[in-house]
């Protein structure tokens, strides 16, 4: 499960949410050359064709626009959830199940989604 | 005042072992340079007599390079001038004259009084720019000069010519008091009557002669022997150096013939080209080509003048420790030296600025050759190299992609039997990024308000290979050469148009030796040539307009007008970076750097959008879809992406169409 | 340390045309297979850290030299192409005994191939190995490591990043997932590239009493997915290389784009997670 953050993730600080979201998910982020530049996720973890291509069976890219330069990296991925708050972005090309919306409220309540329902169902193994 | 036998014998016989010191040092030199292999550079005789005339005697090398920045070739002028002055003048009165006993004929001659007021002049010119020379080395610092300022040994040089000066004019002044008949310069006078005034006996005079004399033929003898050793062997070797000097456009690479089968390369100095070799020793060390380097301007680990110096001081350490040429292969280049190179952009400004015209460039390009042949890469470069060879392109999209896009962008795929004016050669940016097709589509737009027939070779366009071979994988990059060409072969069109300037470097000036013999014509080209026949019309309408030439276009094919032409047309105001033209500053692209991040110092995109901001203009000029990438990059990282625009001329040309 | 590695010739996924009518892959380009080309970079890097001699085997017709050519310019000792007319109507049961004589005949301490190769798969050919060499087999590894001259570790994927580690001893076959590695590159006229250009494919014409002519599976069909009368993908409109994709299941066939309130989208997310890791 790879998680990738964009553009849209313009505040540091935020990464420390979406370290959290990685962790419950037992995922591994990512990203565009955007976050690159940013300094959100070393180089190793630039996806796209310029970087790495990757082989997972989840992606979530966050604020990503998707420019064919990123999305190159991601062919061979299964199942694409993108968040993103224009509904015309590329990278919704791509999605199997798309959430328009700002990343900044959704990624929080994924996260207390997520909790809750673990909490519910206790340890799934 | 003549010598006895007796001192002539030791004059001749102190000279004849200065004289075999310094051959043998020179000797040895040649021999290492010898060490490389051959390259014909024996062709173009008359231009290449002339370039010694022009750019050594008549100083253009340094000329060329003089600007408000950049001064410091007015000192050399003065040093060049004096040196020169003064040799002949040694030679005449010194040598000759007074080594052959007939000093007093020499110096009475109306010639040489003209002569010994002019080598006054020159000698006190030479003492100011000598002086400014260290001043400038030692206090100012001028960071070209380093990193190795050297101010000690320099100092220690400036010093023993401005004894030898002082000895120089002592004695003309001494001869002035001492002899008859002695024409009177300025200088010399000035000396002469400083002795006057100490009121030194005549007799003191003449011992104090003799002796400044002898201590001024050591001196002279000191040099001469001196400056084989010396690093500043270039007044020896620049001149050699630019006889010998390549013709081929900068960033022009010799094609390798697999058929030898010997490691591809260089990997030890004998492996460089006796000429490359000579460069090392006819290098300035002026630093300009740092000073121009966009990799060392941004912290990487590279220096053009410090890998030409390095190659040299290596050679010279490895041809110390053999006694014949034909021994086995010597040690192989240090990695300490070589470790810079995947840093450099192949911008070729380091070629373009070298008063010497060496080529730092060809040397990096070689010794990434020798990179691929072991099989070491950075890991970005092989990921690209690696898609390219299995998908012919760097994205490692397939061909049916190409021909989706020919769809997409309503051009027809070109098919033997038609004609066409145009084969559009799209370039694998267009294909498959899609900023990129912004401007296939603008170029398209503009063809067809031109009523040109236009094709495009779609699938069988592979990628045109410049980024493979500038990162040194010549295999790849012919078998690219060879499949493009069979895509080309039988097609009847009058040009082929790209809008990338790597793909016209390549396809215009490195096809052409493997057969290709086709006309290649860069869209800016193109457009200026629609304009000026009246074929389309334009508006001048856009508001302030500043131009970035691409080092690809500019530097590499010296296209610096069609773009500002066309420019011109659509823009009332069209400015310039203070680094433009040949001088411009590199995007951070080329040499296979976009597949590659920069793994130290600041970006080299960042310091060209920093210069771009700080002229204020608004919208950015580009003709190349890397430049184009590159700033946009820039600008987005620095959240400014709404106070620029970076636009490709295509795409400003078509919206100004009327 | 001998390895020995099976390569698969595979048509090119990417553009080889997916025939409905006859339910057969046209074949128009021929790439050796990704996983298994991973597989001879592991060799190769045994080759490079311990000295391993790497040979490398592949039952194909003749256009199967090019892929065994390549292996040799990548560094491989050793390439051995075995085959027989017949051959190509064989399953993977039939395949897995002449490999076995091959690889028999070269002796072995361990034996490398790919997981599942990119076009039609059984997966079999991991376990088939084993059963004919008598040895242990270790599938889907997506990492390893060699200790010793006699054994070594394995890394396989558990869901959600999570890893377990097997410990196994030599000889053994291990088969490997596509992604455990990226291999090196070999350019054109290098040094490695000379080299194995100095070495010839060695080519194994077998007998028919050699194979084991006894099938034990065979590629029944391959079916399309069912079309949904929701926001789908249409089949019939799409190009042979998108419908490649939804055969493979890489775009997903159903595709939802929510634009409701943050909550909502979170929950929607928070489902389908759920439903695709559990």
């Amino acid at each position: 499960m790879v998680i990738g953050v964009g553009n849209g993730v313009d505040k540091r600080e935020f990464m420390a949410v979406i370290d959290e979201l990685a962790e419950l998910l037992e995922g591994v982020i990512g990203g565009s050359r955007v976050a690159v530049f940013r300094g959100l996720i070393p180089v190793e973890r630039q996806i796209g064709s310029t970087g790495k291509f990757i082989n997972a069976d989840v992606y979530m890219p966050i604020g990503i626009s998707g420019s064919n330069r990123h999305t190159s990296g991601i062919r061979n991925v299964k199942h694409v959830i993108p968040i993103n708050i224009h509904k015309e972005a590329p990278i919704f090309k791509f999605a199997e199940l798309g959430v328009v919306n700002d990343l900044y409220e959704v990624v929080p309540c994924l996260i207390d989604t997520i909790k809750k329902e673990s909490d519910v169902s206790g340890d799934s193994r | 005042m003549e010598m006895n036998v007796i001192e002539r014998s030791v004059f001749w016989l102190l000279l004849a072992i200065a004289l075999g010191i310094s051959s043998h040092r020179i000797y040895i030199l040649f021999r290492l340079i010898k060490m490389g292999k051959e390259t014909e550079r024996f062709d173009h005789l008359g231009t290449r007599a002339k370039s010694v005339l022009v750019y050594v005697l008549g100083q253009w090398s340094n000329l060329k390079n003089i600007s408000f920045g950049d001064l410091a070739g007015f000192g050399h002028l003065f040093i060049f001038f004096g040196v020169i002055v003064f040799s002949i003048n040694y030679i005449i009165f010194l040598f000759i004259g007074e080594g052959l006993g007939i000093s007093e004929t020499m110096r009475n001659s109306v010639f040489s009084h003209y002569f010994l007021y002019l080598s006054d002049i020159a000698g006190l010119l030479l003492l100011i720019a000598i002086a400014s020379a260290a001043v400038r080395r030692g206090i100012l610092k001028p960071a070209r000069l380093g990193p190795n300022f050297d101010s000690g040994v320099f100092f220690a040089l400036a010093l023993s010519i401005f004894l030898l000066f002082t000895c120089y004019f002592t004695l003309q002044g001494l001869r002035i008091n001492l002899e008859t008949n002695v024409f009177r310069t300025p200088v010399a006078g000035f000396f002469a009557d400083f002795f006057h005034r100490i009121k030194l006996a005549d007799q003191s005079q003449a011992t104090l002669f003799k002796i400044i004399w002898w201590a001024q033929y050591g001196l002279i003898l000191g040099f001469l022997v001196y400056a084989p050793y010396s690093h500043h062997q270039h007044p020896m070797f620049s001149p050699f150096n630019i006889f010998f000097r390549s013709f081929r456009p900068t960033g022009s690479i010799e094609p390798i013939n697999f058929d030898k089968g010997e490691p591809l390369g260089v990997s030890r100095v004998e492996d460089f080209t006796w000429k490359q070799l000579l460069e090392g020793f006819a290098c300035t060390h002026c630093g300009r080509c740092q000073d121009s380097c966009p990799a060392y301007l941004t912290e990487k680990p590279l220096s053009p003048k410090m890998l030409i110096l390095d190659i040299n001081r290596h050679l010279l350490d490895v041809g110390s420790r053999r006694h014949s040429a034909e021994q086995a292969r010597g040690p192989v280049i240090p990695e300490e030296i070589t470790k810079g190179i995947l840093s450099c952009t192949t911008c070729g400004a380091c070629v373009e600025v070298c008063p010497v015209f060496n080529r730092a460039l060809d040397n990096i390009i070689e010794l990434r050759r020798n990179l691929v042949y072991e099989g070491i890469y950075d890991h970005g470069h092989r990921v690209a190299l690696q898609r390219t060879f299995d998908y012919n392109n760097p994205y490692a999209l397939t061909g049916s992609s190409r021909n989706t896009l020919l769809t997409v962008l309503g051009i027809d795929k070109a098919i033997e039997g038609e004609r066409y004016d145009v084969i559009y050669w799209l370039g694998c940016s267009a294909y498959f990024d899609e900023r990129s097709q912004d401007i296939a589509r603008a170029v398209l737009k503009i063809l067809k308000r031109a009523d040109l027939k236009v094709a495009a070779l779609g699938e069988r366009e592979h990628c045109c290979g410049d980024f493979v071979r500038r990162l040194g994988d010549e295999g790849l990059f012919q078998r690219l050469v060879h499949e493009n060409m069979e895509a080309i072969k039988g097609l009847d069109f009058d040009v082929v148009l790209t809008h990338c300037p790597h793909g016209y470097n390549t396809l215009k000036n490195e096809y052409p030796v493997f057969g290709a013999d086709f006309t290649v014509v860069h869209h800016t080209e193109f457009i200026f040539d629609l304009l000026s026949k009246g074929k389309i019309q334009v508006d001048k309408a856009m508001k302030e307009i500043i131009y970035h030439d691409p080092c690809y276009l500019g530097r590499y094919n010296n296209v610096y007008d069609p773009p500002r032409e066309v420019l011109n047309r659509i823009s009332g105001k069209v400015r310039e970076f203070p680094f433009y033209r040949n001088k411009s500053f590199c995007c951070g692209a080329g040499g296979g750097h976009m597949w590659k991040h920069e793994e130290r110092g600041r970006r080299i995109n960042d310091e060209r959008i920093e210069q771009a901001i700080e002229t204020g203009v608004k919208t950015v000029a580009t003709s190349c879809p890397f430049c184009l990438a590159m700033l946009e990059d820039a600008l987005l990282m620095k959240g400014l992406v709404a106070e620029m625009k970076i636009r490709d001329i295509a795409e400003l040309v078509q919206e100004a169409l009327c | 340390m001998k390895v020995v590695i099976c390569l698969k010739q595979i048509p090119d996924p990417a553009i080889t045309e997916f025939d409905l009518k006859n339910e057969k892959m046209k074949s128009e380009l021929w790439i050796l297979n990704p996983a298994d080309f991973q597989a001879l970079e592991e060799g190769l890097r045994l080759k490079n850290k311990y000295g391993a001699e790497v040979t490398v085997v592949s039952v194909a017709p003749e256009r199967g030299d090019e892929i065994l050519n390549k292996a040799l310019r990548y560094g491989a000792d050793r390439a051995i192409r075995a085959w027989k007319t017949p051959l190509i109507e064989a399953d993977t049961w039939m395949i897995s005994s002449i490999l076995k004589q091959v690889i028999e005949e070269i002796g072995f301490d361990l034996v490398l191939c790919g997981n599942r190769s990119k076009s039609t798969s059984s997966e079999f050919m991991g376990v088939a190995l084993s059963e004919r060499l008598k040895v242990p087999v270790l599938t889907g590894v997506v990492g390893f490591e060699v200790h010793g001259e006699k054994e070594g570790l394995v890394h396989k994927k558990l869901e959600r990043g999570k890893r377990e580690t097997y410990s196994f001893q030599f000889p053994a076959v291990l088969t490997v997932d596509e992604g455990i590695n990226e291999p090196r590159y070999v350019a054109l006229f290098s040094r490695a590239y000379n080299e194995g250009t100095r070495k010839k494919v060695e080519s194994k014409e077998l007998g028919l009493d050699d194979i084991d002519l006894s099938p034990a599976i065979e590629l029944f069909r391959i079916s399309q997915p069912k079309p949904r009368t929701k926001v789908g993908t249409k089949i019939s409109g799409l190009s042979v290389g998108s419908l490649m994709k939804v055969l493979r299941g890489e775009t997903g066939s159903k595709k939802e784009l929510f634009s409701g309130p943050a909550t909502k989208g979170a929950q929607k997310i928070a489902a389908k997670l759920k439903e695709w890791y559990l």
